[in-house]
């Protein structure tokens, strides 16, 4: 048996997530002489959103100029940014975090440039008007991050699962978090801390993000008490691969398709954009190409192995193979490759789950409601509203790390940390934590886990109904009554996966949860949230955002306003 | 839906350092499809045979280098290397082995050294 806790550790800032947006606040913590640890589920550079990215950080084209030298547009300025975002969000961003964002991006991106990140250009890309997106990898940003950070002497912590915040009185003293390679609990108490866990797109059976991705973020400050808005808007990547497993959920497919013009097809063979969108075809927008591929497969006309087609048996081999050796896409020909595009002219893809744009509510300092704990990046809500736009997600992570990251630092500086830890809390994570490996019997971790992500992909997914949305709510209820039953097969406490999977569950239904009452309460069709028994976008009803919390053990949803500065929906 | 093409034979080096003071193979037959790749056969092994398994993967695109094995002598990234034939995977060299194929992370290594 584990004793408990098996190390306490203090620290003055402690983040929660390593990739772009924890890196950056720990760089900015650190840099107000703090003591600052980060801890991560994965390890540093090799977890989490991030390193996926392919990777563009969008910001003013006049700055992507004038700052950083690149081949931007003069005619281009923050406010043009800040209307593209909004008016992609639908209007349901709220408007002051998108004020900070547009001003803040340009001295973000100079300032990696200063550590050494190297821009290879600007381009311009869906729903921008004018060439934003500074482009690098996501790896190299991580590489010029992690240098910084190992610079400024902050402890690291990986393979340590963040399980649940320790509290008192409305406010956040730390969290207490698994070792993953011993098995043991440690306690983490700090003055202030930052969640950057990113999002949870892997509570979906499809999904382009790395596999931890399932929210534990999310749910553990669902459960502290902390607000939510937004949540009913995941986005869906149209067109990644389905197959072959072996580039199963890589985008690439998408890049090709709409570089060289591919049809997309049923299993019939019919082009049915045509019935969509006739005169754009498979150039419509990304919102109609999902609802159109949505309702192919749903109706019975996907591929066997229940896909849709990306052709290119159009073309000429040589286009394709020009296309594959192109030296800018040396990172994606391995999966062309794999696919054996070339020969085969096409490739089988499916909309994946790929981003949240809903997340924890925040104010233009990352402060959450609840004292001392303060969001950066994918895991905050409010900047994109109900659909982001290319590029703006690691800007997020850069603005939003760094102003929670002097924001936590400032808190941790006025407020010295003096309330003892709740013992109990501790005691009953312990118990909690442990009961699917010290169960005897009881339900697969591994079966559970692929179980809620089927009934998020068929009755919370791209278009959702009333009567699925109902459904989903009660299957979900039955299914956390599956947790406390939940048994695994390994009982060896170290690096121990299927005990990972366990501890997940719970989190990915909270999560679910949220997006099911969320979009059953919008009754209406906007930005992401597509709703099949309310088709239209509702001005009359819906200009405002759905806020969720737990209120006495309950799911409470409220609507708030939206949050105005400068562009009005209904002007 | 998905055709089995064949079964293969799958070496792996297991090592549990709470209970053995070397690594040991371990044996396991997996049904393969065109077109897996070896992590797909590891995910395979640990989902249908053995959850006891302990390997690092994360992002499933080439990216991150974190499912980095030995895959039949050659180091290689589970994710991105085609499953064709019998495999023999043993962990990272020179490197720490902390349980099966999960190995010390650079961070951590960067620490050792320092001491």
């Amino acid at each position: 048996m584990m004793e408990y806790p098996n190390k306490i550790l203090e620290t003055d800032v402690l983040i929660i997530g390593s990739e772009a947006a924890g890196a950056r606040a720990a760089i900015e913590a650190s840099k107000h002489g703090l003591d600052v640890s980060i801890i991560t589920k994965g390890r540093m550079t090799k977890s989490g959103a991030t390193i996926t990215a392919i990777m563009d950080m969008s910001i003013d084209s006049r700055s992507a100029k004038k700052l950083l030298g690149l081949p931007g547009d003069e005619r281009d300025s923050p406010e043009l940014y800040f209307e593209d975002i909004v008016k992609s969000g639908a209007y349901m961003n709220n408007q002051k975090l998108v004020e900070l964002h547009v001003k803040e991006a340009p001295l973000r991106a100079k300032e990696l440039q200063d550590w050494g990140l190297r821009w290879d250009t600007v381009n311009k890309l869906p729903g921008h008007r004018f060439a934003r997106s500074c482009m690098s990898t996501g790896v190299a940003l991580m590489a010029t991050l992690k240098y910084e950070v190992l610079k400024l002497n902050v402890k690291v912590f990986e393979d340590t699962m963040a399980l649940e915040f320790l509290k008192s009185k409305g406010k956040i003293l730390g969290v207490i978090a698994l070792d993953l390679g011993t098995g043991n609990l440690m306690v983490f108490k700090s003055k202030s801390t930052v969640l950057a866990t990113g999002g949870a797109a892997q509570v979906y059976l499809h999904s382009t993000t790395a596999k931890e991705m399932v929210g534990d973020g999310y749910a553990m400050a669902y459960r502290a008490g902390a607000e939510f808005v937004d949540m009913e808007f995941p986005q869906f990547m149209p067109a990644a691969y389905l197959w072959p497993p072996i580039v199963r959920g890589h985008p690439a497919s998408a890049n090709m398709l709409w570089t060289l013009n591919g049809w997309l097809l049923n299993k019939y063979g019919e082009r049915f954009l045509a019935n969509w969108d006739p005169e754009r075809m498979e150039k419509t927008t990304r919102d109609v190409e999902t609802r159109a591929i949505w309702n192919e497969i749903q109706e019975g006309r996907g591929s066997t192995r229940g896909g849709i087609f990306a052709s290119l048996a159009h073309l000429p081999e040589r286009i394709i193979t020009d296309f594959i050796e192109d030296p800018s896409k040396a990172h994606l020909k391995w999966t062309y490759e794999a696919a054996d595009v070339a020969k085969e002219k096409v490739m089988e893809i499916i909309p994946h789950s790929h981003f949240f744009d809903g997340g924890l509510r925040i104010n233009e300092k990352c402060e959450t409601n609840l004292k001392g704990l303060f969001a950066a990046g994918e895991v905050a809500g409010g900047l994109n509203g109900g659909n982001r736009l290319s590029g703006v997600a690691i800007a997020q992570t850069q603005v939003q790390g760094a102003n929670a990251g002097k924001t936590a630092a400032d808190y941790a500086l006025k407020n010295p940390s003096s309330e003892e830890i709740d013992e109990k809390a501790i005691e009953d994570m312990v118990k909690k934590c442990r009961s699917s490996l010290d169960a005897k019997e009881g339900l697969s971790p591994i079966k559970t886990r692929v179980k809620v992500q089927e009934l998020a992909w068929q009755k919370i997914g791209l278009v959702r109904n009333e009567t699925d949305l109902k459904l989903a709510i009660s299957e979900i209820a039955l299914l956390k009554k599956d947790v406390p039953k939940l048994c695994t097969q390994n009982k060896s406490s170290i690096y121990n996966q299927e005990w990972v999977n366990a501890l997940e569950i719970e989190n990915m239904l909270c999560v679910l949860e949220m997006i099911s009452r969320g979009a059953l309460m919008r009754t209406e069709s906007r930005a992401t949230h597509v709703r099949s028994d309310y088709q239209k976008m509702d001005n009359q009803n819906w200009l405002k955002n759905i806020i969720i919390k737990q209120v006495n053990g309950e799911m409470k949803l409220t609507t708030n306003p939206l949050i105005v500065t400068r562009l009005n929906p209904i002007a | 839906m998905s055709k089995t093409l064949k079964n293969i034979t799958v070496k792996i080096s297991r090592f549990n350092p709470g209970i053995q003071k070397e690594s040991s193979f371990a044996s396991y037959n997996v049904p393969i499809t065109a077109g897996m790749s070896v992590l797909d056969v590891l995910d395979y092994i640990y989902s249908n045979l053995d959850s006891s398994l302990s390997y690092y993967s994360s992002c499933h695109r080439g990216y991150d280098s974190c499912c980095l094995v030995v895959v039949n002598g050659k180091i290689t990234r589970a994710c991105t290397t085609p499953a064709i034939d019998d495999l023999v995977i043993e962990p990272m060299r020179n490197r720490k082995v902390l349980k099966d194929l999960v190995v010390e992370s650079d961070i951590n290594a960067r620490l050792t050294k320092k001491k």
